[in-house]
């Protein structure tokens, strides 16, 4: 079986299960929950909650008012996952980015070679540095309220909540607008305004496993470039540091991304360290 | 060479089961804790700024978290898991709790969501008729 039909597994059954979660939070409110069903709030699995929670307590401010004591476990998982492959929870198992990339297909059939290209990308170099800004936006108002604000305008909320009421007006707007921009744009919201994964981005930074690229065995046809979908130039890099990089895999081998074996791969040391270690 | 590449599929399955490992930790290490409002640390403003915050130590949390774990249900109110003995912790009489719940009581660790099925209640008025009960 290939990664990428193991990849789909995966956001399938995460999507799948944050979904029945959810609906089962709406019918335990009206006494009708699905029994085999744990009865949990999305506050309780949110992963961004376990930063906000974190930076919360170091601040002093404590554990965050609508929040659970499980999202620092969650947190706590996409850490390490993050420290040893990479912001690989975007790429398998956050639904938002799993429901953009699914819309995304549809809009590279109906756009073909037009798709993803709508951003020049000069704006969309100085664009990936908004996760940035909303990041410490983010932070700086989680300290102020001790409440998590996010949820007010958070898309990931609203997917799961757009009939509880319980999501606002503005998170159901930028959901919407997210999803419609999907079609032109490989996952918008990840690109430019997600805190969560530019947080990740950033900690993958000093992830253990990277993209690399085998200068040696690489014949630059820039095959890897057209296939990323978060616009990064891996043919011009010995190895991706950028921030933007969910470890996707389509720019490998593996994944039919780059032509010849061991060119372009997702390992630990770059090619001269491994003839080295040999 | 190949011992210092991972196949995307690897990654693939690494992932969910590093995952689905790290909350099976949690749970056996009682960190999971998915009932219950997160309240503000003692000492904290919870909603203004932190500067004369105690220092939080790594002990001071768990603390916090097992005092949440105890009072949940008094500081949150009446929830999904909320049995007819929290209610009445909270401080609703058995009176009240009856007279909501259309009809006498007899197990009081039995879940009032449970009581309301029975019933052919409407969980969301009854939770807000016993939360505003706590409230007064
Ligand atoms: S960038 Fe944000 S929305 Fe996108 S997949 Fe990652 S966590 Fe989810
Ligand atoms: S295609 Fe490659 S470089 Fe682009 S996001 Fe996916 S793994 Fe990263
Ligand atoms: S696809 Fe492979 S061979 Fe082509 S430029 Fe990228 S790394 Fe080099």
């Amino acid at each position: 079986m290939k990664s990428k039909h193991l990849r789909l597994i995966s956001q399938i059954a995460f999507f799948a299960f944050i979904a029945i979660i959810a609906v089962n939070h709406s019918l335990t409110e009206i006494g009708r929950g699905l029994g085999f069903v744990p009865e949990l709030s999305l506050h309780a699995i949110c992963p961004f909650g376990g930063v906000a929670t974190l930076a919360s307590l170091i601040m002093g401010q404590g554990l965050i008012r609508q929040l659970h004591a499980s999202v620092m476990v969650i947190g706590s998982a996409v850490l390490l996952l993050t420290l040893i492959f990479g912001p690989v929870f975007c790429s398998h198992i956050c639904p938002l980015g799993s429901i953009q990339e699914w819309i995304g297909k549809l809009g590279k059939k109906i756009f073909k070679n037009r798709y993803n290209k709508l951003i020049p990308q000069k704006l969309h170099n100085i664009l990936k540095y908004l996760r940035y800004v909303v990041l410490v936006l983010v932070l700086v108002q989680t300290y102020r309220t001790a409440t998590l604000m996010f949820a007010n305008v958070d898309p990931y909320y609203a997917l799961f909540n757009f009939w509880t009421g319980e999501a606002t007006i503005a998170a159901i707007s930028i959901l919407v607008v997210t999803l419609i921009m999907s079609l032109f744009v490989e996952r918008p919201w990840c690109k430019y305004a997600c805190p969560y994964g530019g947080l990740l981005g950033l900690v993958s930074k000093i992830s253990l496993f990277k993209i690399r690229r085998n200068e040696a065995t690489c014949v630059s046809c820039g095959l890897c470039d057209r296939k990323c979908p978060m616009l990064i130039d891996v043919s011009k890099k010995k190895k991706v540091t950028d921030t933007l990089c969910n470890r996707c895999m389509q720019c490998t081998y593996e994944e039919g991304g780059c032509p010849v074996d061991r060119a372009c791969y997702n390992g630990i040391l770059n090619a001269k360290q491994q003839e080295e270690a040999k | 060479m190949r011992k210092f590449k991972l196949s995307p599929v690897y990654i693939s399955l690494l992932t969910v089961v590093i995952f689905a490992a790290a909350i099976f930790a949690g749970m056996q290490t009682g960190w999971w804790i998915t009932e219950g409002r997160g309240t503000p640390l003692a000492g904290s403003k919870g909603g203004g700024h932190g500067g004369e915050s105690e220092e939080v130590t790594e002990e001071h949390i768990v603390n916090e978290i097992d005092e949440i774990t105890e009072e949940e249900h008094e500081t949150e109110g009446i929830a999904g898991s909320s049995t007819v003995q929290n209610a009445l912790d909270m401080g609703i009489t058995m009176e009240e709790l009856e007279q909501v719940l259309e009809g006498a009581i007899e197990d009081t660790s039995v879940k009032i969501q449970d009581l309301v099925s029975e019933r052919g209640l409407k969980f969301g008025v009854v939770k807000d008729a016993l939360n505003a009960l706590i409230d007064d």
